[in-house]
């Protein structure tokens, strides 16, 4: 019997049973809510929210990568537009936080057009060079545009989020639970649009551009659309590790940030969404956990890239992205009758 | 159903098609065949929207459609299944399917899609959970045939159908491309394979150096002594 074997497919299909699935799911929230009771120190505590944080950037550039084949190295840019946005609008103008949120959303979306429309005429390595040049780009005017930004000097004394009296603090696990919030909501709707028909036109795009148009898929749509979810995303995100942090300036949001980004999405797995989980743990946790590696810690971003692209490119959980898409019961039962249905398609029973 | 009138395509300054006209009529199998780098692909590619041409007129259904963006063209309902078949390899069979019905909306109709395309092809039904660049050069034709009439075209180009295929193969792609006819699709056929494309065809066409050299009836061309020697390779 098949089913017999261990196999990552086989196991798979067992953590994928709904039932099983559910529980995984359950038991991994409820570990995720107590976490702030594990008696971690503040410390732990920062990098743990400073994971959770990475896990939402290679989120949003998941979708570029993974889904539609696009190579951003310029997404410290969008967290930087995200960041400066709510920490001018929260510090200088005095905005709620949630509410300055709302116009970081629609910047970073405006972003992501501009630097989406190159990708209409180049594409990749060209185009990656363009998003390094965007987040450059955003660097400089960070710099150059002191009115606005403080320059060099950068702000200081972020405020911390605040809804109906609450502060959301490091010492009541506000920020913690913030993170989380946000990191769920991202993963949440990644997972919904993966599975949609929005989904299928990413991945037919980065599949084959030509064969995409030929389906009737509007490429260009579909192009621009991947940026500015990716820019949303990434802006968001951006937002909450400005208020962690409580300073910024241009040299938090450096190519070094896009980089590790990036290696989180490709060591995790391009296209996959627990991937991007597994990744930031090993990429985030492991550095700051062993001090002594923090120094090396490009050299080793750098090998790991080369030997995944070399040896594993579809990255340490990348299997799944085989799996295919559920098809509608009724489909599948118009095509091969409900009674052969589990015969013939391959799908053992586990029960 | 498509009338094309003095047709020019350039790449770069390279003059690819030099006027061509033709005409497809409803439910025809009408069939493009030419030498290499007559300017078939070319012509289809053109009719498509994939490359613009530099003056001339595309006409489908009544409606103008020269230059018009690719997708939009397909929404149309005028499909083109490309030379060289482009499936989706990483993609199961079924979602190359799914892609394929992208633009319809209908989910009843998708599902008629999927029954009418696994009854034409049930080698695809076998293997709907495989992915597709698994599959053998005849079955990923077949399933580029499929994929493009999940979204009922009313007009499908087929560029080189048989290309790369073993015989027997050959002879089952013709066959359904009869088929395909009697579903009341109309077909635009371009093959170097002329004696099997003349064969399944009404009418036919000979592109020679980016013009149509010949046309008329497929028995007529067949029979033609000229197109017997240099495309049937007959004396």
């Amino acid at each position: 019997m098949r089913d017999k074997k261990i196999s990552f497919n086989n196991l798979e299909k067992f953590l994928y049973q709904p039932s099983v699935f559910m529980i995984l799911t359950g038991a991994a929230l409820a570990v995720l809510l107590i976490v702030p009771w594990l008696g971690l120190n503040s410390y732990l505590m920062n990098i743990v929210v400073k994971v959770a944080i990475y896990i939402t950037l290679a989120l949003g550039l998941n979708i570029l990568v993974g889904y539609t084949g696009l190579v951003s190295l310029g997404q410290a840019g969008f967290v930087a537009v995200g960041a400066y946005a709510t920490t001018i609008l929260t510090k200088v103008y005095g905005w709620n936080f949630f509410t300055s949120l709302i116009v970081c959303v629609v910047l970073a979306a405006a972003v992501g057009i501009v630097i989406g429309l190159p990708s209409l005429r180049l594409t990749g390595t060209y185009l990656s060079i363009i998003t390094l040049g965007f987040g450059e780009i955003i660097r400089t005017v960070i710099i150059v545009w002191e009115p606005l930004t403080n320059g060099p000097m950068g702000i200081r004394g972020i405020p911390r989020p605040a809804l109906g009296g609450i502060t959301f603090t490091m010492a009541n696990s506000g920020m913690y639970y913030l993170s989380l919030l946000l990191m769920l909501l991202v993963m949440l709707f990644c997972r919904t649009l993966v599975r949609s028909k929005t989904g299928r036109a990413l991945r037919a795009v980065k599949g084959d551009e030509t064969a995409a148009v030929m389906m009737g898929i509007n490429v260009t749509y579909y192009k621009v659309l991947a940026f500015v979810l990716a820019a949303v995303i990434s802006a968001l995100a951006g937002s909450l590790y400005s208020t962690q942090l409580g300073y910024i300036d241009q040299n938090t949001f450096t190519f070094d940030m896009s980089t590790i980004i990036l290696s989180i999405v490709i060591l995790g797995g391009m296209g996959t969404l627990r991937g991007m989980v597994i990744g930031s743990i090993i990429l985030i946790l492991l550095p700051e956990l062993s001090r002594s590696l923090t120094d090396y810690r490009f050299v080793i971003y750098g090998l790991i890239l080369i030997l995944m692209m070399r040896f594993r490119p579809q990255g340490i959980l990348g299997w799944k992205s085989r799996l295919p898409y559920p098809i509608r019961k009724t489909v599948i039962e118009r095509i091969s009758g409900p009674q052969n249905q589990t015969a013939d398609d391959g799908e053992t029973n586990h029960a | 159903m498509l009338v094309i009138e003095n047709l020019h395509t350039y790449y770069g300054a390279i003059h690819a098609l030099k006027g061509i006209s033709l005409t497809v009529n409803d439910g025809e199998v009408v069939c493009l065949i030419g030498a290499n780098g007559a300017g078939k692909s070319t012509l289809v590619n053109t009719i498509s929207g994939l490359i613009h041409a530099r003056s001339g007129k595309v006409v489908f259904q009544d409606k103008e459609i020269t230059n018009l963006d690719a997708y939009k063209i397909v929404k149309m309902g005028l499909r083109l299944s490309p030379e060289g078949r482009e499936v989706f390899p990483d993609l199961t069979v079924e979602d190359n399917l799914r892609l394929g019905a992208y633009v319809s909306t209908d989910k009843k109709q998708i599902e008629d899609a999927y029954a009418r395309c696994y009854q034409l092809f049930p080698k695809l039904k076998e293997r709907r959970r495989q992915q597709a660049g698994t599959l053998s050069g005849g079955e990923q034709q077949m399933l580029a045939i499929g994929r493009a009439l999940m979204s009922e075209p009313k007009l499908l180009l087929l560029d080189e159908p048989s290309l790369g295929l073993a015989p027997n193969i050959v002879n089952q792609i013709f066959e359904l491309i009869i088929e395909i006819q009697k579903q009341g699709v109309t077909i635009l056929l371009i093959e170097q394979n002329a004696n099997m494309a003349l064969q399944v065809s009404n009418r036919a066409y000979v592109l020679e150096n980016g013009t149509v050299g010949m046309e008329g009836k497929a028995k007529d061309i067949a029979a033609d002594n000229r197109v017997r020697q240099i495309y049937l390779g007959l004396k």
